[in-house]
Formats: structure tokens, C-alpha cells, sequence
């Protein structure tokens, strides 16, 4: 064992475990006699820390990876895999986790502050160890390790019966698909006999794997991974725990664990659906759940007047959309679905952030109605809603629209020789245009409320703090960017695939 | 081990059974004990020893334990017989979907020849060779393992703890 | 008879719906928890007799990723028990069908 490659292989994460112990123990000791507010500010700057020298202990990687030099050669078996995209991916989670952290610092849910934070770090190195896992083993261990911090996160306002109560349910129903994927795991490792995704692959597309097993194995997979994107008919929990758990808790199962469990199904499934001769049977089985998630999650979320059910309802539908991209079971689609997991966090993280904000300073759950003339009282906000909210809906100067652009033209593109409206992915993309149109209708809703209500406005002039607006600042300005100039992405993406 | 093996099987497959059928939830616990002791019996017999030993240890030792604790600090014992046991309108939707997932599955595994040899015989598994590769090359998995375990004591004490009271 | 690899199959994809059906259908939170952990240890099941029958056990994967999932198996109990102690502080009840609070 090669103990030294394991240490600088694991650097960022073993810095932000070290930083997470550190915040913990000063709150225990040191700041035990503060009030809460003050060690949430504390415990959230030494988070912050860590998850910035840990950033620059990836961006290091990066450098070192993408120079070629031999520093990382080894692997471990496929358990921790550094290329330029599995960096890149969890320099982004960590960036993320940056945002969460600022966003959760203002509004701590009780007097357990460090343990708040620390679960909000583990969920992300789980994140991180995600991205990077080739490996069965590794692969269900950061799973499992995601889900367990999300579980009590979710739960984490004890002393609120709708807090526990969405505990639960995301638990009971977690557990579920967690137990899916590990039966789905063991048929995976029946038929290839392998542990490394690398092995798995050529035992697949070489034709060594039983097929029985190979079908059995993607069907249990595609139920368990269903359930952790939150994709119809799996999608059940979703909506209360977006609801009642911790805002920031919401915005970060909404944004972080969804593009590790994107990454996850593209590098799965891709080399897959690309050559298994149980192509058909997957691909239809993925269009029938994508078709779902579209129809049902844009149709429930007509009828929410609660602002986090409603993004709920629109994360399972955009889950939908994502697969369209898996559909297309080639290159294009693979970067379509990394790059639309990217921007849909970016803007969803966003538009969670702010419904934080007012719930908090609401002291409730923030309806529809509640913004009415926001415009009026809080410019500034409620521009950077709408930049969050319109890139969500797919408006054509922001990101959002190249992202389901590029998800449409890869399933397309997949089957070239097909020219009939009926045939091939062209229905698939019809319905998700259809679906599309019906969800402006609820997108616009809310805008309206901020923007057109003349009605006196309910909320009070918001105060914002520092960290939270430049959190917000950066989010609008990487989601504008990212739709004026989504080339550089996408063609890194595709450069580091190929 | 034919033998052997269709009697674990049978006390396997009774144990789940009784587990989850029986009103009384501290027997329902104790029928899920014999269910994973069975499991263990079956572990033996595909030479699996210490995977064996481990889950007598952490199954039957500490799992079982926790789930008679937490029944003991939480509800009535003998089950209320005035309330219903299964989910409302769930009871048939569950035995279809059991129905359905088993006429997946089954069709399926006996496609396959059956594998009847074991290259197991050539060779004898030491714990020593276990402890080796779960050093040499799982190492990093371990470590993640402890996070794991960090993440569920911390969200373990938090939701376990009342927030309001000390 | 002998004993062969889809012997082991067809026993784990029983105890495996087994555990589903309860799951699905019991309303008490305890019990959901068991049926989570006879259906992790179908997969359990699966993973020994494909490593036991498999063409090269002597890499000993099959108990390696068993060892992992126990322990994680152990670890999503005693969270969940947990957050049962949690839900029977508020709700004074561990029937799942009366803690459903939330409405759409």
C-alpha cells in the first residue's frame, strides 16, 4: 500500500475532516457558554475555512492532473479516480458547499450548531468521494454516507413535529432504494465478477456477463438511483423533505446530491447503454420513468401555493428532463446531462437560497401571495430570483435554455436516420417541449407576484447580509455567464469524456 | 449440505416471514433474530466463516439489541388488537408488487446454467488474507467508512436528543 | 440434489420480496426497520454465493463488500431507531399511518 499516494490522492477531503473536528471541539469547549447565533457564525467561518483550503487542495490536483504529471497515477482499485472532470465536479460541489454554508449560518435551527455544519461538511466529502468512486465498493459507501447525513439534516429541527416527521419519510423511503441498489449492486458484481467500473465495462461490452443477470441488475439500479434523483414514479419523499427540513438542508439535496447522482448515472450507465445488448429494455424502462417525472412533476407543481413544494415539484420534473439526455445513450448525451446538472443546481441552489432568506426573516413558510410588490421593497432580490427562476424555466438568454437545448439536440441527434415526427426520441423531446410550455405557467405565477402585484407589498424591507448576498451575486452571475458563454463548459466536459 | 442448506433456507424464509407478520413486535424482533442467525448458518456453508461471525456480532449483538431497546422506550409491546396491523388499502397493493418483482426475478436467475463448483475448494481464505486486502487495496473505502460512522453517531445524538430541554 | 448458485438466487430474490412486502404494506415504524434489513441482507446473501461460486475467489471480494455492508446496514439502524425515539416524542405513536401531518 502506497500510503503516501493515499494521503495526497484523499489531501482536500482529509483537510476539511480535520477542519470539521476542529469546529466541533471549539464548540464544545471554547464558545459552550455563547449564544447560538454567535457560534453559528464562528463554527460556519472555521467551515469555511476548511472548505476553502480543501478547494485549494483540489484546484492543486487539478493543476497536477491536467499537467500530466504522474502524481496521481494510481487508483486504488477505481475507489478514489482523479481526472480533470471527477476535480472539476467536486471542486464544484466543494464551491457549493461554500454557498450552503453561508446560506445556513444565518438561521440555525437549534443549539446543536457544530454538529449542523459537520454533517453539512460529511454530506459533502460523500459528495465528493462520489464523483470520484470507479469502484462498487466505494460507490455504495458514499452513497450511503450522503444519504446518512442528509437523513439527519433533514430531521434535524427536533423540536418541529414536521421536521421529524419528513426525517422519516425520506428515511423509510431512502432505505428503500438504498436496499435496491445494493441488491442491484450484487447482481452487477454477480455478472462481471469485477469491483472496478473499469472491469465491470469490459466484462459488459466484451459480452463475458450473463445477460439475465446484466438486466436484472440495471432494473434494480435504475429503481434505486430513481429514487435518489427524485424521479417519478420514485419521487414520494421529496416534496416533504424540500418542505419542512432546514431550507439550506433543501437547497442542498436539491443542488449537490443531484449532480453527484447525475455524475454517478452517466458513468454507470453510459459505457452501458452504449453497447449491452439489454440496451432496449433500459432505454425503455429510462423514457417510461423520464416520461413520468416530466408529466407528474410539472402538473403537481401547478397546483402548490407553497413556494418550496412548488420547487420540489419542479426539481422531480427537471430530473425528467436530465434523462432525456441519458436516453440519447451516446457522447453528446452523456455531456448534455452533465452540463444541465450543473446549471439546474446553480440556478435551483439560487432560488432555494432566497426562499431562505424571507422564510427566515418571515419567521414561516413563505406562500405565493406572501410576494406581492417584493419588487417595490427589495429590487435587488427579487431581480436575482428572477434570473434564478427564469433560468429554471428555460428563457433563452440564460443558461437554462442551452442546458435543455443541448439535452433535446443529443436525443435527436442519436438516431439520425429517423426524419418521422412519430418515430425515434422525436415524441420524447415533444412531450418535454409540451411540459416545458406548462411549467412557465407556474414559473410565471411566482414571478408575478414579485414583480407585477401592485398590491401592498406584505414583506418588509429585507436586510440581507454580506455572505449572503455575494453568495447570491455569484450564483446569478455564474448562471448568466454560464448561458452567454456555454461553450467553454461544454467543450471541456466533452474534451475530458472523450 | 443439501440438507443443511434447505433447512437454513426454511428457517430463513419462516423468520422473514414471522417477522414481519406477526402483531406482537418484540416476537416480530425475535423471529428477525433467528432470520439472520439462519443467514449466518448460510454464510457457513458457502465458506464464508468470518462474514459469518460478524454478522452473529453486529446483527444478532447490537442491531437486535437496539431494536428491543428502542421498542421498549417507545410503545405497547403485545400490539393493540383493536388497531389494524397493515397500512390502509396497502395489503394487496404489497402482495402484487412481491407477486410481480418475484415473476421478474425468477424466469430470469434460472435463464442462466446453474453454477455448481466452487473454486473455493482449491484454496482456504484466511482471516489474515481478509485483514490484508482490506488494508492493501480498500484502505481508502475505510477511511470513508468512518466518516460514515462519524455522520450517523452525529445525526444519531441530534435526533435523539430533545432540542428544547436539556 | 446438488446445491448450485441459483439455489442461493432464487432463496435471496424471496427474502428480498419478503422484506418488501413488509415494507410496504406494515405500519409500525419498528417493523419498517426490520423489513430494511432483511432486504439488505438478501443482497448480503447474493454477493457470498456469487463470490462463493464465482471464477476467482481468491480475491475475496464478495465478504469484502459484505464486511462494508454490514456495518453500514448497523449504522442506518441506529439512525433510524433515532429518529424513532424523535417521531414517538412528538407524535406519541410509532404507527406510521398517524404520523401524516403533512398534506399536500
Amino acid at each position: 500500500m502506497n500510503y503516501p499516494q493515499l494521503f495526497l490522492t484523499t489531501l482536500p477531503e482529509l483537510i476539511v475532516v480535520l477542519g470539521m473536528f476542529v469546529a466541533l471541539g471549539f464548540d464544545y469547549t471554547k464558545y459552550k457558554e455563547l449564544d447560538p447565533q454567535t457560534r453559528s457564525n464562528k463554527v460556519a467561518a472555521l467551515s469555511t475555512i476548511a472548505l476553502m483550503l480543501g478547494l485549494a487542495g483540489v484546484v492543486w490536483q487539478f493543476l497536477q492532473v491536467t499537467d500530466g504529471s504522474k502524481t496521481f497515477s494510481n487508483s486504488f482499485n477505481g475507489q478514489v479516480v482523479l481526472t480533470p472532470l471527477t476535480l472539476w465536479f467536486k471542486g464544484l460541489i466543494f464551491v457549493l458547499a461554500l454557498f450552503v454554508v453561508q446560506f445556513a449560518k444565518t438561521d440555525v435551527p437549534n443549539k446543536h450548531v457544530s454538529e449542523y455544519f459537520g454533517l453539512i461538511l460529511l454530506s459533502t466529502l460523500g459528495m465528493g468521494f462520489l464523483i470520484t468512486a470507479q469502484n462498487l465498493i466505494m460507490l455504495f459507501v458514499s452513497i450511503e454516507l450522503i444519504s446518512l447525513s442528509l437523513y439527519g439534516l433533514t430531521a434535524f429541527q427536533t423540536d418541529k413535529k414536521f421536521s421529524v416527521e419528513a426525517g422519516i419519510k425520506y428515511f423509510t423511503i431512502g432505505g428503500v432504494s438504498s436496499a435496491f441498489l445494493l441488491f442491484g449492486l450484487s447482481y452487477l458484481f454477480g455478472a462481471t465478477n469485477e469491483l472496478s467500473f473499469e472491469g465491470i465495462t469490459a466484462a459488459i461490452t466484451s459480452g463475458a456477463a450473463p445477460q439475465n443477470y446484466v438486466l436484472i441488475a440495471s432494473a434494480f439500479l435504475v429503481v434505486g438511483l430513481g429514487f435518489k434523483i427524485a424521479a417519478a414514479p420514485f419521487h414520494l419523499w421529496a416534496p416533504d423533505t424540500y418542505q419542512c427540513g432546514p431550507v439550506p438542508v433543501a437547497a442542498w439535496v436539491a443542488s449537490g446530491s443531484k449532480i453527484a447522482s447525475f455524475f454517478l448515472l452517466v458513468q454507470l450507465f453510459g459505457p452501458v447503454l452504449e453497447t449491452s445488448e439489454q440496451k432496449e429494455t433500459l432505454i425503455a424502462g429510462i423514457v417510461l420513468v423520464s416520461v413520468l417525472s416530466m408529466v407528474l412533476g410539472n402538473i403537481g407543481a401547478l397546483r402548490q401555493s407553497c413556494v418550496k413544494r412548488l420547487l420540489a415539484y419542479s426539481s422531480i420534473a427537471h430530473a425528467g428532463y436530465i434523462l432525456i439526455g441519458l436516453v440519447a445513450a451516446n457522447e453528446d448525451g452523456s455531456i448534455s446531462v452533465l452540463f444541465y446538472a450543473v446549471i439546474y443546481s446553480l440556478a435551483t441552489l439560487g432560488a432555494f437560497a432566497t426562499i431562505g432568506i424571507i422564510d427566515s426573516r418571515l419567521g414561516r413558510e413563505a406562500q405565493i401571495d406572501d410576494f406581492n410588490g417584493t419588487w417595490k421593497q427589495n429590487p435587488g432580490l427579487s431581480i436575482l430570483f428572477m434570473i434564478f427562476i427564469l433560468s429554471l424555466a428555460g428563457i433563452p438568454p440564460l443558461s437554462g435554455f442551452f442546458g435543455k437545448f443541448y439535452l433535446f439536440m443529443a436525443a435527436i441527434g442519436s438516431q439520425p436516420e429517423i426524419a418521422s415526427w412519430s418515430e425515434g426520441f422525436y415524441w420524447l423531446v415533444a412531450v418535454a417541449l409540451l411540459m416545458s410550455a406548462v411549467s412557465l405557467f407556474y414559473y410565471v405565477k411566482v414571478l408575478k407576484a414579485f414583480l407585477v402585484s401592485a398590491d401592498t407589498p406584505k414583506l418588509p424591507s429585507i436586510q440581507i447580509t454580506k455572505a449572503e448576498g455575494a453568495g447570491l451575486l455569484l450564483l446569478a452571475v455564474l448562471v448568466v455567464y454560464l448561458g452567454i458563454y456555454p461553450t467553454g463548459l461544454v467543450e471541456f466536459i466533452a474534451a475530458s469524456l472523450g | 449440505m443439501t440438507v443443511a442448506f434447505y433447512i437454513m433456507a426454511a428457517i430463513a424464509v419462516l423468520g422473514a416471514v414471522m417477522a414481519i407478520a406477526l402483531r406482537n413486535v418484540v416476537h416480530a424482533v425475535f423471529s428477525v433474530l433467528l432470520f439472520f442467525s439462519a443467514l449466518a448458518g448460510l454464510f457457513i456453508l458457502l465458506l464464508a466463516e468470518f462474514i459469518a461471525v460478524v454478522q452473529v456480532l453486529v446483527y444478532i449483538g447490537s442491531v437486535g439489541i437496539l431494536m428491543l431497546f428502542a421498542i421498549m422506550l417507545t410503545t405497547k409491546v403485545t400490539g393493540d388488537p383493536t388497531r389494524k396491523l397493515l397500512s390502509r388499502g396497502w395489503a394487496w397493493g404489497g402482495l402484487v408488487s412481491g407477486a410481480l418483482l418475484l415473476a421478474f426475478l425468477v424466469p430470469l436467475i434460472t435463464q442462466s446454467k446453474s453454477e455448481s463448483n466452487s473454486q473455493l475448494s482449491n484454496f482456504n481464505p484466511s482471516v489474515k488474507d481478509l485483514g490484508l486486502t482490506l488494508m492493501d487495496p480498500y484502505f481508502a473505502s475505510v477511511g470513508v467508512i468512518a466518516l460514515l460512522l462519524t455522520a450517523g453517531l452525529i445525526a444519531a445524538v441530534v435526533a435523539a436528543s430533545s432540542a428544547s430541554g436539556e | 440434489m446438488e446445491i448450485t448458485l441459483n439455489h442461493y438466487l432464487i432463496l435471496s430474490a424471496v427474502l428480498f420480496t419478503i422484506g418488501l412486502i413488509g415494507a410496504l404494506t406494515r405500519r409500525h415504524i419498528i417493523i419498517m426497520l426490520v423489513c430494511l434489513e432483511i432486504m439488505l441482507n438478501a443482497a448480503n446473501l447474493n454477493l457470498i454465493a456469487f463470490w462463493h461460486f464465482g471464477p476467482n475467489p481468491i480475491l475475496l471480494h464478495g465478504p469484502l463488500f459484505t464486511l462494508f455492508t454490514i456495518a453500514i446496514a448497523a449504522t442506518e439502524a441506529a439512525l433510524g431507531l433515532a429518529l424513532v425515539l424523535a417521531i414517538y416524542r412528538h407524535f406519541k405513536t410509532v404507527d406510521l399511518e398517524q404520523v401524516q401531518d403533512l398534506k399536500e
